[in-house]
């Protein structure tokens, strides 16, 4: 499930993986679709396959690995601005 | 249909090498000078560096010297150390394996051990040599895995890849053993989900927890600044990258060092010693881990690497798996399999993991690996200190 630009994990996954330095407006293929980029990505940061709502579940390795603390529009990088972890929430005193 | 070895308790092996095991460090330039001749001939050297007793110590070399790769084993003793080598002797010579101890100061020194060494390798030789192979089949080989010297890209290629190849063993049967519970932290939530019981599922969070209160107590950090800089967000999304060789197959259990799958399946191998930290870091370097899963009855570990670990092992064999493309064009010599296409869009995680199952195939069949072939036998057994498993811990 690799394109040239990115890789997605697993197939229940709502983000990708860049596998170089990507830039904004760029376009990227996945699954047949073209994603245009809205912001720039750097090499291993995360790309919305797409929209998730706030609240949502982050999805990679086909497991939440956070939630969306705002709405992220598909093509955006996904990091700490617009997530954040459920585990430190939860689990960390 | 595989290839194997058989012994005694039905078991098989992919391999017949013969150990030569020092059992402590007294002893182990005298080891070292019986295998040298016979080092390409499928002699490794084994051993324990310490003297003073250790339990853990004792039931990884017989667990060891028992391994189902193992066809004969020489033990090389001083003559006043602690560790148990009547009863290593014993588990060996009780396995049906041709076993021999020489003890040095009983031997009139090196020298005259060393002839008598090399003159019992010599026989065993030929006759393990002649020994035939029989039919065995894929369900009754184990494979572990491991990561080191990982980068940013182990874990969006070979870890998955890994990962991949994990599920489509299990699927034909194999009995498939991870480890590392310091990677595991932050992911223990999403782990326990896949356990076989409820039980199950409560001694994987346990077994995590034990690992970060070790880790916090030596002082390892968790997630840090590089981290964010290279993409990852939060510590679950970081354990993952480690955690995703395991693959989405149900987990059957937690294993400690020496213990073997009661069953087919997956395990989890929990490295971390009990109690409070006392001898060192749980992973003082990837061989001690490697050896551990080989102790727990690994025919073959499958290794994971992004910077670029050149390492083999003692008794079972290692194969290497790139997970970076400009690693693999600096140390192809070192890499059985090259996950480094994925980065750059020539293979998939799917493409790559059928030509790892495949490589496990044929070296189970006696396919050399690069590190085999390249004479890496490394090996350390480090002090630890274990519990019983907890109840929950195997299947019922």
């Amino acid at each position: 499930m690799s394109s040239n630009k990115v890789v997605c994990l697993h197939k229940l996954d709502n983000v990708c993986v860049a596998l170089s330095d990507l830039k904004m407006r760029e376009i990227i293929h996945f699954n047949g679709h073209d994603i245009q980029l809205i912001d720039t990505i750097y090499f291993g940061h995360k790309i919305a396959l797409k929209t998730i709502e706030k609240g949502e579940p982050i999805i990679k390795y086909g497991v939440p690995i956070g939630s969306a603390t705002k709405n992220i529009s598909k093509g955006s990088h996904v990091h700490t601005q617009n997530m954040e972890s459920l585990y430190m929430k939860q689990f960390t005193k | 249909m595989l290839k194997g070895y058989l012994r005694k308790n039905g078991k098989k092996g992919i391999r017949n090498y013969i150990l030569v095991a020092y059992t402590v460090e007294c002893a182990h330039h005298v080891a070292r000078e019986i295998q040298y001749k016979y080092r390409d001939k499928g002699v490794h050297v084994i051993g324990f560096h310490g003297c003073a007793p250790n339990t853990y110590a004792n039931s990884m070399m017989k667990a060891l010297c028992t391994h189902t790769n193992v066809g004969a084993v020489l033990i090389v003793s001083l003559g006043c150390e602690n560790l148990d080598i009547e009863g290593l002797y014993g588990a060996v010579q009780d396995s049906g394996r041709a076993v021999k101890t020489i003890i040095i100061q009983e031997s009139k020194g090196s020298k005259t051990s060393i002839e008598i060494g090399k003159k019992w390798i010599k026989e065993k030789l030929i006759t393990l040599n002649k020994m035939p192979t029989v039919p065995m089949l894929e369900n009754e080989l184990v494979v572990g895995t491991i990561c080191g010297g990982s980068d940013g890209t182990s874990g969006i290629t070979a870890n998955p890849v890994i990962g991949s190849t994990f599920d489509s063993l299990l699927k034909r049967g194999v009995t498939a053993i991870f480890e590392e519970t310091g990677e595991l932290i932050g992911c223990e939530h999403i782990m326990a989900e896949r356990a076989a019981s409820p039980e199950l599922a409560e001694q994987l969070i346990k077994t995590v927890e034990k690992a970060k209160t070790y880790y916090q107590n030596m002082g390892f950090g968790s997630f840090s600044n590089g981290n964010a800089r290279g993409g990852l967000t939060t510590i679950e999304e970081k354990s993952m990258g480690a955690y995703s060789k395991s693959g989405n197959a149900q987990i059957n259990g937690i294993i400690k060092p020496a213990i073997q799958p009661p069953t087919n399946g997956l395990y989890l191998l929990d490295v971390v010693p009990d109690g409070i930290p006392m001898f060192g870091w749980p992973n003082a370097n990837d061989n001690v881990e490697i050896t551990e899963l080989i102790a727990c009855g690994a025919h073959v570990v499958l290794f994971s690497t992004g910077r670029g670990s050149v390492v083999g092992s003692a008794v079972s064999p290692v194969i290497k798996i790139c997970a970076n493309p400009q690693t693999y064009k600096n140390l192809e010599e070192d890499m059985d399999i090259n996950a480094g296409t994925i980065l750059e869009g020539k293979e998939t995680i799917n493409e790559v993991s059928k030509s790892l199952e495949a490589c496990i195939i044929s070296v189970a069949n006696g396919s050399p690996t690069k590190s085999e072939a390249l004479l890496h036998q490394e090996f350390q057994l480090a002090y630890k200190r274990f519990n019983n498993l907890e109840p929950g811990c195997l299947p019922s």
